[in-house]
């Protein structure tokens, strides 16, 4: 191993890392929202009296848990546009990591609404709330509150996950790393800032996670 | 159009192509075999030295475990693979073949989230049971496996399912590099007949019947362990 070090052109490539950082963050953050919102509607779905909505959550989950999240976002990368539906590469990433990250939260926050009493509920209802106070207030959030730690896991998850978004040719740090390797043939540099990058992003967003869960759920901190 | 006509149109693949993607499967399965037979011995002996008390209070050998684990667990493994591929023979002058970089890339990180499992589960028996095997005059071997071990596996085991499920599914992104598997096969189809629905679409029913049999059995497996407890 008598490798030298050149850092140099990677320092004078940083508005590249930079760039490239940014929409790693937004395909995740982006990613998130929609996995969320998609969380909660099947987390809903799979709790509701209605049995094809139940089945169809169930259903979706388990395709989405069970398949490379590689070959699902081929498929709505072509599979939209088969249906006439021209996405550029950067949506249907989002689109793909979106509906991923909803199958696994649906899971993650399917326990968190199990694990709310029926009294509460009751309780709820009792003091005079409408049906949508009730579940804004009693079902979900107290719900994200219990499962937020694996919730914040996901964003985790999802900010690795983002790196298939190069393989159709969203410019992502990965993608970035892959091109400055290239053109400045100082591939270890390239890759050890990279993943310093990606560690410190996680790390990040641990922290983040832990700081919007103080905020959001003080009552737990008490 | 009829349901059936819909399936016919969105699985328009000659035999031959269907064959080729069966033998990707089959690679895909082998490659998932090889890299957690290899990752969970190495996650298993990471995870276990990282339990002991001793190495926690030696630094070096604490840190550089640590590098390992969170290199692998914070970094995109797509990154890893091409590090691991074209960052790696560079550094050290070996030339790895595709088959070997993809292998060792996937143990490597099977390997990573193993041993925080393992590790976790180790430090969840409590000292005392230690304590128990030692005073039985059990030697450390037999303390661990008669006592610690049986109470461990029970914490180790559901997550442990769930990151070899995670690899077999993660095993896609070696094709990036040129591995032959499943993936390679349903892109390079998708190619050659400029149609990428159908092969994407068995490529995923493949991989859909290759992983729920596995997801179901640790679904069982859990309400087992739960009702147990």
């Amino acid at each position: 191993m008598n490798y030298v070090f050149h850092f140099q052109s990677i320092w004078n490539n940083k508005e590249v890392f930079l760039s490239g950082t940014l929409v790693t963050l937004q395909l995740a953050v982006l990613a998130m929202l929609f996995g969320t919102a998609l969380g909660i509607v099947g987390a809903v779905a799979r709790n509701s009296h209605w049995r094809i909505a139940r089945g169809s959550s169930a259903a979706a989950v388990e395709v989405i848990r069970n398949t490379p999240l590689l070959v699902q976002l081929y498929l709505w990368y072509f599979g939209l546009g088969v249906f006439g539906i021209d996405v550029p590469p950067y949506w249907s990433v989002v689109i793909a990591l979106g509906v991923n990250n909803g199958g696994y939260l649906t899971e993650i926050i399917r326990a968190g609404i199990e694990a709310i009493k029926i009294q509460q509920i009751k309780a709820g209802v009792s003091l005079g709330m409408s049906g949508f106070q009730v579940f804004r207030y009693i079902i979900i959030m107290p719900a994200l509150g219990i499962v937020f730690p694996a919730v914040g896991n996901q964003f985790v998850i999802s900010i690795l996950m983002s790196a298939l978004a190069m393989i159709i040719g969203v410019k992502d740090l990965t993608y970035q790393a892959v091109y400055l390797q290239a053109h400045t043939f100082r591939s270890i540099e390239t890759y050890i800032v990279v993943i310093v990058l990606y560690i410190i992003l996680s790390k990040a967003i641990v922290l983040f996670s832990e700081f919007l869960d103080r905020k959001l759920f003080k009552y737990k901190y008490v | 159009m009829e349901l059936a006509d819909v399936t016919r149109w969105l699985l328009r693949l000659s035999p031959y192509d269907i064959l080729l993607l069966l033998k990707g499967a089959l690679m895909t399965i082998a490659l998932s075999v090889g890299a957690i037979g290899i990752g969970s011995i190495l996650g298993a002996v990471v995870g276990w030295v990282r339990s002991l008390r001793l190495v926690k209070r030696m630094r070096p050998l604490w840190w550089l475990t640590s590098i390992y684990v969170d290199t692998m667990r914070g970094t995109p493994l797509l990154l890893q693979v091409y590090f691991v591929y074209y960052a790696v023979p560079v550094l050290t002058g070996i030339n790895t073949s595709v088959f070997f970089a993809g292998i060792a890339t996937l143990a490597l990180f099977q390997g990573g989230y193993v041993s925080e499992a393992v590790r976790s589960g180790l430090e969840a028996i409590d000292r005392t049971q230690w304590w128990a095997g030692e005073s039985l005059g059990m030697s450390y071997l037999q303390t661990l496996r008669y006592i610690i071990l049986p109470q461990a596996l029970r914490i180790i085991i559901p997550p442990f399912i769930g990151i070899c499920l995670g690899v077999i599914k993660d095993t896609s992104l070696v094709s990036t590099i040129g591995f032959i598997e499943l993936s390679f096969r349903a892109k390079s189809i998708g190619a050659r007949t400029l149609d990428s629905m159908p092969p994407w679409l068995f490529a995923a029913g493949l991989y859909f019947v290759i992983c729920y049999p596995i997801s179901r059995y640790s679904q069982r497996i859990e309400a087992r362990l739960r009702r147990k407890q």
